[in-house]
């Protein structure tokens, strides 16, 4: 991954990350890390979503800004899409304000809200993490 | 020692960085009203009031800062559009919200006024404008307390 490549909001936001190693305790690196690394190499953003909800459970209570800053970068960078055409789900920023414990944790979330707007898929829908 | 006063005109360093500190304090002090309008939970009457504090000081500063720039023999910029286009602070989205937020977002807008009111100082100190340097430095002190007592709310001790 050559870093010319990364752009601002994905070295922004591993900055964010990094500042946290200076203020957590040593058993939260490990995750910290593959945080940091998922952004930066943005290759899989539903690991990096799920990596950033499982941290902020974690950590947001006693570091509330930095996943106030990393939630807004986020919301705005990344996005939800269900593979059928007529389903939109909601935006992150809005899914994002309640602490979700995972990825799939929002994603029930989201097929909860299609239920009861009577917008429940027929077949199978999967939901994807794209950038924005 | 005596301080000189130069009149400068409306593109010098001191007139810019007024504009861009009065145009960011007036974003500031409209995102801390509808802070202090639409804050919910446990904490409202704490911050609806400590909001109020905040705007209604701003409110103040707004005036002495746009009268600096009189004093500069500078025309002050008006008009919510005007200062809209000029200011760098985002907008908090209406609705419901954790209080959290809306503390964080604050947080985030005077760290971007205490950036340009350094700015402000720095270009002052290089005109020797001592008077404008006296009115950021006041204008830095506002914004460090206030982000202290901001920051330390964040704070789950």
């Amino acid at each position: 991954m050559s870093l010319g490549a990364v752009t601002d909001w994905k070295r922004d936001a591993a900055r964010i990350v990094e500042e946290l190693f200076r203020v957590t305790s040593p058993e939260n690196w490990d995750l910290l890390l593959d945080l940091r690394q998922a952004l930066l190499a943005g290759e899989d953003w539903a690991r990096a979503l799920d990596l950033f909800l499982h941290c902020r459970v974690r950590l947001e209570s006693d570091h509330y800004l930095p996943f106030y800053r990393l939630r807004r970068l986020i919301a705005a960078s990344l996005r939800l899409e269900a593979t059928s055409a007529g389903l939109q789900p909601s935006s992150l920023g809005e899914l994002l304000k309640d602490r979700h414990r995972s990825l799939a944790d929002l994603k029930r979330r989201v097929r909860r809200e299609w239920f009861e707007h009577s917008e429940e898929p027929g077949g199978h829908v999967s939901l994807r993490v794209v950038e924005a | 020692m005596s301080t000189t006063t130069a009149i400068k005109p409306e593109t010098s360093a001191v007139a810019k960085n007024l504009k861009a500190v009065l145009a960011d304090s007036y974003a500031l002090m409209g995102q801390t009203h509808l802070a202090h309008w639409n804050v919910e939970g446990a904490n409202f009457f704490q911050l609806h009031t400590a909001f109020q504090t905040q705007y209604e000081e701003l409110f103040t500063a707004i005036d002495d800062i746009a009268e600096r720039l009189r004093a500069l023999d500078v025309y002050a910029p008006g008009g919510l559009e005007t200062l809209a286009k000029s200011s760098s602070i985002t907008e908090f989205p209406t609705g419901p919200a954790p209080a959290k937020d809306f503390v964080a977002h604050l947080v985030e807008s005077h760290e971007i006024l205490l950036g340009n009111a350094t700015a402000l100082r720095e270009a002052a100190g290089e005109a020797n404008d001592l008077e404008t340097q006296d009115l950021a430095i006041g204008r830095i002190q506002v914004h460090q307390k206030t982000l202290w007592m901001l920051k330390s709310f964040l704070k789950n001790l």
